[in-house]
C-alpha cells in the first residue's frame, strides 16, 4: 500500500520534471504546479511512513491483545 | 572548473574581523569533538558487535542515526547551493533523495530479517560460492571510493571557503588535514561509535539549517512569500526558477535524461552498502522498520529546511554571487549564514561556526560511514579469513587495516586529482549502486529462479555498462562542465546511465539465470528433469518472509 501512495505522486513528478510546459503552469501566485507538486511528495512520503508503521503496530497488538485476552486471569489453565 | 572557479574571485565568505574568532571555534570544536570520539574507541573484538553494535541499537536511535546517514557534506553544501542557483531542478533532486528511504523502506525488513549484513553476503542468498562474496566486495568498493573522494574533495573546499583562502592550494591542504582527522576517527570507531556521532549531528544540522531560515525570514517581514519572490527575482533567471530545465547539468539530456537521474537518485540513494550495515543493527524486523520510519520523518524535516535554505541564499544573497564564489553553489550555506546577521556581531560568528561545525561533523560521519562499511565487507567477503585466522590476525585487525587503507587510498586520490571536476563521481557512484545492487536485492527477494551465474553477470554487466556509459557520457567529455572539457567523446547523451543500465542489469541477471538459449537447446535433446538444486537458496530466502510479514 504504501507504493501505491506514492507510486502515483512519483509518477506525476517524474512527468512534471520532464516537461517545461506542464512543469510551469502557474498554481497560486508564482507558485508553479512543479514546485507544488514537489512539495506534496515529500508531505505524501512522510505521512504515508507514518500511516505504513501506525497500520504495522495495530496490526501486530491485535494478535497480542488477542493472546492475552484468552489466557485465564490468573496465568493458569 | 570549480576550483578554477573558486580561485578566481579568491572572496572571503565572512570577513577579516569574523574569521579568527570563526577559526578558533572551529578548532576548539575540532579539538572537543576528537576528544569525544576517542572515547567511543572501541576494544571489543566480538565481530558482531564491532560491525552491527551486537544488533541491539534501540530503534528510535537506530532510527536518528539512519537520518544522519542522509545529511552529508556534499548533500549539506550541494543542496542548497543547487536550489539557490537552479530553483526548481535542485528541489527535484532533494525530493528524490528523501524519496529514496522510501524504496529503502520497503526493502528494510527483509534485508534485517535475512540477518546478513554485507553484500556478499546479501547476494549469497540465492548464489553460493566465494565468488559471489567477491562481487560483493569488487561492488562495494567500486561505489564507497568515488564517494570518498567527492565527500573529502567536499569537505576541504567547504573548509576552505569558511577560513576565507578558497586558493587550490589551501584546498589540497584542507583535504588533507580534513582526510587525516576523518582517519583517525574512523580507524578507531565501530558502528555504535559512529552512531553516537550521528545521532549528535542530526539535531545541530536541523537547528542550524533552521535558525539560518527563520533569520533569513525576518528580512521578509516572516512572509515565505515574500522570501520566494525575492529568490526569484535575484535569480539568474525569475521566469523559469521554479520550472524544470534550468539546471544545464539535468536538462541536457533532455527528459529521457531527466528521468535517468530520477532512477539513478531514488535507486542509488537507497542502496548504499553503509544503509544495508545500518538496517542491521537493529534488535528485530519490528524494530529496523520502526527506526526507518524515525528516519524517513528525520529525513523529510532535512530536506524541507534545505530547500528552504536554498531558496533563503538566493532571496538574501542572489544567485549571480553565490555562482561567482562557486559555479555548483557550494558557497551558499556559508554566504547566507554570513549575511542573516550583521556584521561584527558575536551572533553572527556563533552562526558562522555553527555551520562549520555541522560541515565538520558531516564530513566525519559520512567519510567514516563508508568507509566503514566497505572495511566489513573486505574482511568478511574477500578470501582469505582461514588464512588469517592460522596466522593469529583477528577480524577486528583487519577491519582497522581495511578502514585505514580505503581512508589514504582515497585521500591520495583525491589530492592527485585536485585539479579536475570530480562532481560527477557522486552520480557514478549512485549509478553503480542502482544498477548492480537494486535488481540485485530485488531478484534474491522475489524471484526463486535467480541463482549464481545470473548474479555474476548482473552484477559484472552492470558494473561494467555503467562504466562505460558513465566515460562516454557529457560529464566525462564534450562539455565545459566535463572532466576533460576539451575532449570530445561523449557517444552516450545522458549524463548518468540509469535509464539504459537498470533495465540492462535486470535483463542481464534474467538471461544469466534462465539460459533461454540453453533450454530450447536442451528441450530438443532431452526429456525435462526434475528441478534444478537452487531450490537450497530459495527456501532459506523464502524462510524470513514469515518474519517480514509478521
Amino acid at each position: 500500500m504504501l507504493v501505491t501512495v506514492n507510486a502515483l505522486p512519483l509518477a506525476v513528478g517524474v512527468l512534471l520534471s520532464c516537461s517545461t510546459t506542464l512543469g510551469e503552469i502557474s498554481v497560486y501566485g508564482r507558485l508553479t504546479l512543479a514546485i507544488t507538486w514537489a512539495f506534496t511528495q515529500l508531505v505524501v512520503l512522510v505521512g504515508g511512513t507514518w500511516w505504513y508503521e501506525n497500520r504495522a503496530v495495530s496490526s501486530f497488538e491485535p494478535a497480542s491483545a488477542t493472546t492475552t485476552a484468552s489466557r485465564p486471569a490468573g496465568g493458569a489453565w | 572548473m570549480t576550483t578554477h572557479l573558486l580561485s578566481v574571485g579568491a572572496p572571503d565568505l565572512i570577513g577579516t574581523a569574523a574569521r579568527g574568532a570563526v577559526i578558533s571555534a572551529f578548532l576548539v570544536f575540532i579539538g572537543l569533538c576528537l576528544l569525544w570520539v576517542f572515547t567511543l574507541a572501541t576494544q571489543d573484538d566480538d565481530p558482531e558487535r564491532l560491525y552491527v553494535a551486537g544488533r541491539s541499537l534501540p530503534p528510535v536511535f537506530n532510527g536518528v542515526a539512519m537520518a544522519g546517514e542522509q545529511i552529508t557534506v556534499v548533500i549539506l553544501v550541494s543542496l542548497p547551493g543547487a536550489i539557490a542557483l537552479f530553483g526548481y531542478d535542485g528541489v527535484s533532486t532533494a525530493v528524490d533523495s528523501a524519496l529514496a528511504l522510501g524504496v529503502f523502506l520497503l526493502l528494510a525488513p527483509r534485508i534485517r530479517a535475512t540477518r546478513r549484513y554485507t553484500l556478499g553476503e546479501l547476494f549469497s542468498l540465492r548464489a553460493e560460492g566465494p565468488g559471489v562474496r567477491i562481487a560483493g566486495a569488487v561492488v562495494t568498493l567500486c561505489i564507497a571510493v568515488p564517494l570518498l573522494m567527492v565527500q573529502l574533495r567536499a569537505g576541504g573546499i567547504t573548509t576552505a571557503l569558511l577560513i576565507g583562502m578558497p586558493s587550490e592550494r589551501a584546498q589540497v591542504v584542507c583535504t588533507v588535514l580534513m582526510g587525516f582527522l576523518v582517519t583517525c576517527f574512523a580507524g578507531v570507531a565501530d558502528l555504535r561509535g559512529t552512531s553516537f556521532v550521528q545521532v549528535a549531528k542530526v539535531p545541530v544540522a536541523l537547528v542550524t539549517l533552521a535558525a539560518v531560515t527563520v533569520l533569513a525570514l525576518r528580512f521578509f517581514d516572516w512572509s515565505p512569500g515574500s522570501l520566494l519572490s525575492a529568490a526569484l527575482d535575484k535569480s539568474v533567471s525569475p521566469g523559469g526558477y521554479l520550472s524544470p530545465g534550468l539546471w544545464e547539468h539535468s536538462a541536457g539530456g533532455g527528459p529521457l535524461g531527466t528521468l535517468s537521474d530520477h532512477i539513478v537518485v531514488i535507486l542509488g540513494t537507497a542502496m548504499m552498502p553503509h544503509l544495508l550495515l545500518r538496517v542491521s543493527a537493529g534488535r528485530d524486523v519490528p524494530a529496523a522498520r520502526r527506526s526507518l520510519s524515525v528516519a524517513v520523518g528525520l529525513t523529510g524535516l532535512f530536506y524541507l529546511l534545505l530547500i528552504t535554505t536554498g531558496f533563503a541564499a538566493a532571496a538574501v544573497v542572489g544567485s549571480g554571487r553565490i555562482g561567482a564564489v562557486d559555479a555548483k553553489g557550494q558557497g551558499a550555506p556559508i554566504l547566507l549564514a554570513s549575511e542573516v546577521l550583521p556584521h561584527h556581531s558575536t551572533g553572527r560568528v556563533v552562526l558562522i561556526t555553527l555551520v562549520a561545525c555541522v560541515a565538520f561533523l558531516a564530513v566525519l560521519t559520512a567519510v567514516a560511514s563508508v568507509t566503514f562499511a566497505a572495511a566489513v565487507s573486505v574482511t568478511r567477503d574477500l578470501p582469505g579469513r582461514k588464512g588469517r585466522a592460522r596466522i593469529g590476525i583477528g577480524e577486528p585487525a583487519v577491519l582497522r587495516l581495511a578502514v585505514v587503507a580505503l581512508c589514504v587510498a582515497s585521500l591520495l586520490l583525491t589530492t592527485a586529482v585536485h585539479r579536475y571536476p570530480i562532481e560527477f563521481l557522486l552520480a557514478f557512484s549512485l549509478g553503480l549502486a542502482a544498477t548492480c545492487v537494486f535488481p540485485a536485492v530485488v531478484y534474491s527477494f522475489f524471484w526463486t529462479g535467480f541463482n549464481r551465474r545470473g548474479l555474476l553477470w548482473l552484477v559484472y554487466g552492470g558494473l561494467s555498462l555503467c562504466t562505460l556509459l558513465t566515460l562516454a557520457s557529457p560529464a566525462v567529455s564534450g562539455t565545459r562542465y566535463a572532466l576533460l572539457p576539451e575532449q570530445d567523446f561523449n557517444l552516450f547523451p545522458l549524463h548518468t546511465p540509469g535509464l539504459i543500465s537498470v533495465p540492462a542489469a535486470f535483463l542481464l541477471g534474467w538471461l544469466g539465470s534462465t539460459r533461454p538459449w540453453e533450454r530450447t537447446t536442451h528441450r530438443r535433446h532431452t526429456a525435462p528433469g526434475p528441478a534444478s538444486a537452487r531450490s537450497a537458496p530459495a527456501a532459506r530466502v523464502d524462510s524470513g518472509k514469515d518474519a517480514v510479514s509478521g
